[in-house]
């Protein structure tokens, strides 16, 4: 059966056996320093997510090295796409296994007027978001667009409450996020294109050396 | 010197950090039936709304808008000509290309201020640019290069270099006013003579009426008529 893209978490994503991995974000700027060593600041781009993925080595007979590099020639092409979520950190830190959050569909509930902060609501009394946890949501129509945010600052869902105070994300929340949309706790995902010319296809005697990739988070 | 609305003034004198976008507006003509459409490409992430002048506009973004030159202006009528750069893969920008005729296009290029903490729009989006497309390059990228597409635009003065045409047809002052015959015999002006109390001593033939004459017979010498008056 042909692929369809975005290439699934279980597609792509979660076959692969990850020896290092890095994922981060910032935003492009213009910096001009003075004479005095002050530097001014300028932003000439809104930042999205980038990532390197380093594969582990595998014998040479092992079929999922030669399955990935074919899933790495189909990525690289014009027009298909994958999701990705952070291998290192795929569920939040109070429910480290996602099984807390499986019986309840967590949405957004509040966006605050600065862009940075957000709430999430659907979730049992006492779900902690801890600083660092990663969540997405979609947003948008035509292409859906797929946000992933880092909670920056933790909130907890207190006593006779059904949602958590309003706790700061990064990267700021983009115009077009609705509270009501479905909040993804476990594995939150983004979509993302890979960086031409991946490394791989290389041999060396009963070794296939690792691949390796570069991705960049696409809106569209 | 410019004037800024004060949300912009007061943050600019803050010095905490700039967040500037450049928008650009293309009202290009539909191909297929000549109506006027409009499109927007800014170099923000994706597609906005802005409020410009009371209207609301859809700027396309995701890297549709590459690169905006620094704008020039000045005193007097010197033509201007800034090059905006594209690219030439999103689906809004083929649509400029191929959908729309883009010549003389009016393009009118803003500048939104951003605070950067919120990413808020500070003010509504300013104009620093109004001008008509004057070239659009369309190159065919090396494999593994980035093509990308180069609109020329001029600024306003550009109309006036235009030169007037030396002359003017019937049938264009029969479009403003199809009674008018003004410009009736204008095809044939100075190619007839006109002889005025002399007798007629012309030798050459008599030039071809124009077809759009009606039939009407022109006036010609034919040894009497220059004994009219």
């Amino acid at each position: 059966m042909a692929l369809t893209f975005p290439l699934t978490k279980a597609q792509f994503i979660e076959k692969l056996p990850v020896n290092s991995a890095r994922l981060w974000i910032n935003e492009p700027r213009q910096i001009d320093r003075m004479a005095n060593g002050t530097i001014l600041p300028a932003s000439i781009g809104d930042p999205v997510w980038r990532g390197t993925i380093t594969l582990a080595p595998s014998r040479i007979t092992n079929a999922v090295a030669y399955e990935i590099e074919a899933l790495l020639s189909v990525l690289d092409r014009a027009g298909s796409s994958f999701v990705v979520y952070d291998t290192r950190r795929a569920y939040p830190a109070y429910d480290p296994d996602g099984t807390i959050v499986d019986s309840y569909a967590p949405i957004i509930t509040q966006l605050a007027a600065n862009n940075r902060e957000m709430s999430v609501g659907g979730l049992p009394v006492g779900y902690t978001i801890t600083p660092g946890d990663m969540l997405s949501f979609t947003y948008g129509a035509n292409p859906v667009r797929r946000a992933l945010h880092r909670a920056v600052t933790g909130a907890t869902v207190g006593a006779g409450e059904s949602e958590t105070g309003l706790f700061e994300v990064t990267p700021a929340i983009k115009p077009g996020a609705m509270t009501g949309a479905t909040v993804r706790l476990k594995k939150p995902i983004m979509k993302a294109i890979l960086e031409p010319n991946p490394e791989y296809g290389s041999g060396r005697p009963a070794i296939v050396p690792g691949a390796s990739f570069g991705f960049v988070q696409t809106l569209r | 010197m410019r004037e800024y609305a004060p949300a912009v003034t007061s943050f600019l004198s803050e010095l905490r950090g700039v967040k500037v976008r450049a928008l650009v507006w293309i009202q290009a003509r539909n191909r297929s039936t000549g109506a006027v459409e409009e499109t927007g490409f800014w170099n923000g992430a994706d597609a906005q709304d802005f409020v410009i002048s009371g209207v609301t506009r859809t700027y396309y973004g995701a890297g549709a808008l590459m690169n905006v030159p620094p704008i020039k202006s000045g005193v007097g009528l010197n033509v201007q000509m800034h090059d905006l750069t594209l690219s030439g893969v999103p689906p809004e920008v083929l649509q400029l290309i191929h959908g729309y005729d883009a010549r003389l296009a009016p393009v009118e290029v803003h500048r939104a201020v951003f605070d950067p903490e919120t990413a808020q729009l500070l003010a509504e989006p300013h104009r620093l640019l109004k001008g008509t497309i004057e070239e659009m390059n369309v190159p065919r990228p090396v494999p593994g290069e980035s093509g990308e597409v180069t609109i020329t635009v001029a600024t306003a003065a550009r109309r006036l270099t235009p030169i007037l045409t030396i002359n003017k047809s019937d049938a264009a002052q029969r479009s403003i006013n199809p009674n008018d015959r003004g410009r009736e015999y204008s095809a044939i002006s100075g190619a007839v003579g006109v002889f005025w109390g002399v007798k007629n001593s012309r030798s050459a033939p008599p030039p071809t009426a124009p077809t759009t004459d009606g039939g009407r017979e022109i006036p010609e010498g034919d040894g009497t008529s220059g004994q009219r008056r």
